[in-house]
């Protein structure tokens, strides 16, 4: 499990990102054990009206809680107390949306949207520890929107209370957390990488760019930061992002790019064409370009041809995270400094088909091995 | 389509690069061995064959290339795929092997 330190950009995207969600939060919802409603007992505090299932639902609505969370407003910033009350009524209107809870487990999570998040012994059941934002878990199961998951307590973001300290078998502690404030880990990590610019170059084993070189060493160094001197091609973001947030080890990407490792054209063929099915579980599905269907989940991989290109879906649509110059910049070459950005598939689509190809592409999805 | 090599005379420009290598839109001006009735195709380079990069890459439009590939696989998934060479019209692909200048 690794848990990266950020870099100077990144701290900064996270203190504005935390001044935002001081309202959506756990800051805002009350401890835990000091709970006075049936509400807030049920750990419903900090949910969206809209979001809540109907069995989750109490009599009290949501205005019944407005008093004790604009008492705790007092202590803030003007501009945040402006923000609640524009959202009062809708508490967590500006939340970041989990837009599905994915499948299959299980999946590497991250927590997302809070700055700490509860884990419960079963679903609004008893608090046994805090975890803090982007501590990774494993997500097992789902019930009602509460994920079953499993959390390495050796991270630095966990923090156990007795009954906590009780229930963890070694370094694992298992229970269960409000889906909404778990996000794919690999995506929130490259949604964290948004804007952020690498040069773009063609890779793969043997390719000696930054990425494979750190991938392909004897021992693991230090991972290449996200600039825009660091080599890297579509698929290496990708993997760089799950590694940043502790989804994948450098172990499994040295393996991937090492045994085997291609020594001429024929096994550097068959190593890109068998990548597809090495980072998804099962084989790829093809994706119906004029339906769009079936839907990409949030964090699933998207490939265009097999490993032409390589994205992430971000479960809004056919919206994909993607580092690659195209569709918006058409003309570029090795060495190409770009940001990982947003795009559509249907966008990416239709630029291969009119400058790569006689025909659209073939778009698979998988979810992730990780 | 049946031969299996190909000696295509063609014209390439760049028109950028995948994740696994550069990709090459090639004019057909002659075929001088085989049959081959597409008037253009694409043309993929894996990111380690160095040599044909630079070849190509020194040698654009409108030099004229002599370009040699030679039969791989039928039924190919894709219309790109990651080898040094090309997928034609009929889901067949061909391995370039051979490259030079254009008399």
């Amino acid at each position: 499990m690794h848990v990266h330190q950020t870099d100077h950009q990144e701290q900064q995207s996270l203190h504005q990102h935390k001044q935002s969600e001081v309202v959506e939060g756990k800051s805002l919802a009350p401890p835990p054990f000091s709970l006075q409603s049936p509400l807030q007992r049920k750990g419903l505090f900090e949910r969206n009206s809209n979001e809540l299932q109907a069995t989750e639902r109490t009599p009290y609505s949501l205005s019944s809680v407005s008093q004790p969370l604009q008492q705790k407003s007092r202590g803030l910033s003007p501009a945040i107390q402006m923000k609640m009350k524009s959202s009062s009524g809708n508490v967590n209107s500006n939340a970041p949306i989990q837009m599905l809870i994915r499948t299959p487990y299980p999946w590497s999570g991250a927590v997302s949207g809070t700055p700490m998040l509860a884990l419960r012994d079963a679903p609004q059941g008893n608090l046994l520890a805090d975890l803090a934002r982007n501590t990774l878990v494993t997500v097992n199961s789902n019930s009602s929107g509460w994920l079953g998951v499993s959390v390495d307590t050796s991270q630095s973001g966990v923090t156990l209370n007795q009954r906590g300290t009780a229930a963890r078998s070694g370094n694992t502690l298992s229970g269960y957390s409000y889906h909404r404030y778990i996000d794919d880990a690999a995506a929130a990590s490259m949604t964290s990488l948004l804007g952020r610019q690498s040069a773009w170059t063609p890779s793969g084993p043997g390719s000696s760019n930054t990425f494979d070189t750190w991938a392909s060493a004897a021992t693991e160094g230090a991972a290449p930061p996200v600039n825009s001197v660091t080599t890297i091609n579509c698929w290496e973001m990708i993997l760089l992002a799950a590694y940043r947030i502790g989804a994948v080890s450098w172990s499994w990407i040295n393996n991937l790019y090492t045994n085997p490792r291609p020594s001429n054209n024929a096994e550097l063929t068959a190593w890109y064409s068998s990548l597809p099915n090495r980072i998804t579980r099962g084989t790829p599905v093809t994706y119906n370009q004029s339906t769009r269907s079936p839907a990409p989940q949030r964090g699933d991989l998207v490939f265009f041809d097999g490993a032409s290109h390589v994205t992430l879906a971000t479960g809004n649509g056919d919206e994909v995270l993607t580092f690659w110059p195209p569709p918006n910049i058409s003309s570029y070459g090795r060495g190409t400094v770009d940001v990982v950005k947003t795009s559509s598939i249907h966008a990416l689509s239709n630029w291969m088909a009119t400058n790569m190809s006689s025909g659209r592409p073939t778009v698979t999805i998988g979810a992730p091995t990780w | 389509m049946q031969s299996t090599r190909l000696d295509l005379i063609v014209t390439t420009t760049l028109t950028g690069s995948v994740g696994y290598g550069y990709v090459y839109k090639c004019e057909v001006l002659e075929v001088r061995s085989g049959e081959f009735s597409e008037e253009q195709f694409i043309l993929t380079v894996l990111v380690g064959d160095r040599k044909v990069e630079q070849f190509l890459s020194s040698n654009l439009a409108p030099r004229e290339l002599v370009l040699s590939f030679e039969r791989n696989k039928e039924n190919e998934p894709y219309s790109l795929m990651p080898i040094t060479g090309m997928v034609d019209g009929e889901k067949t692909s061909w391995n370039l092997v051979e490259y030079h200048l254009g008399e």
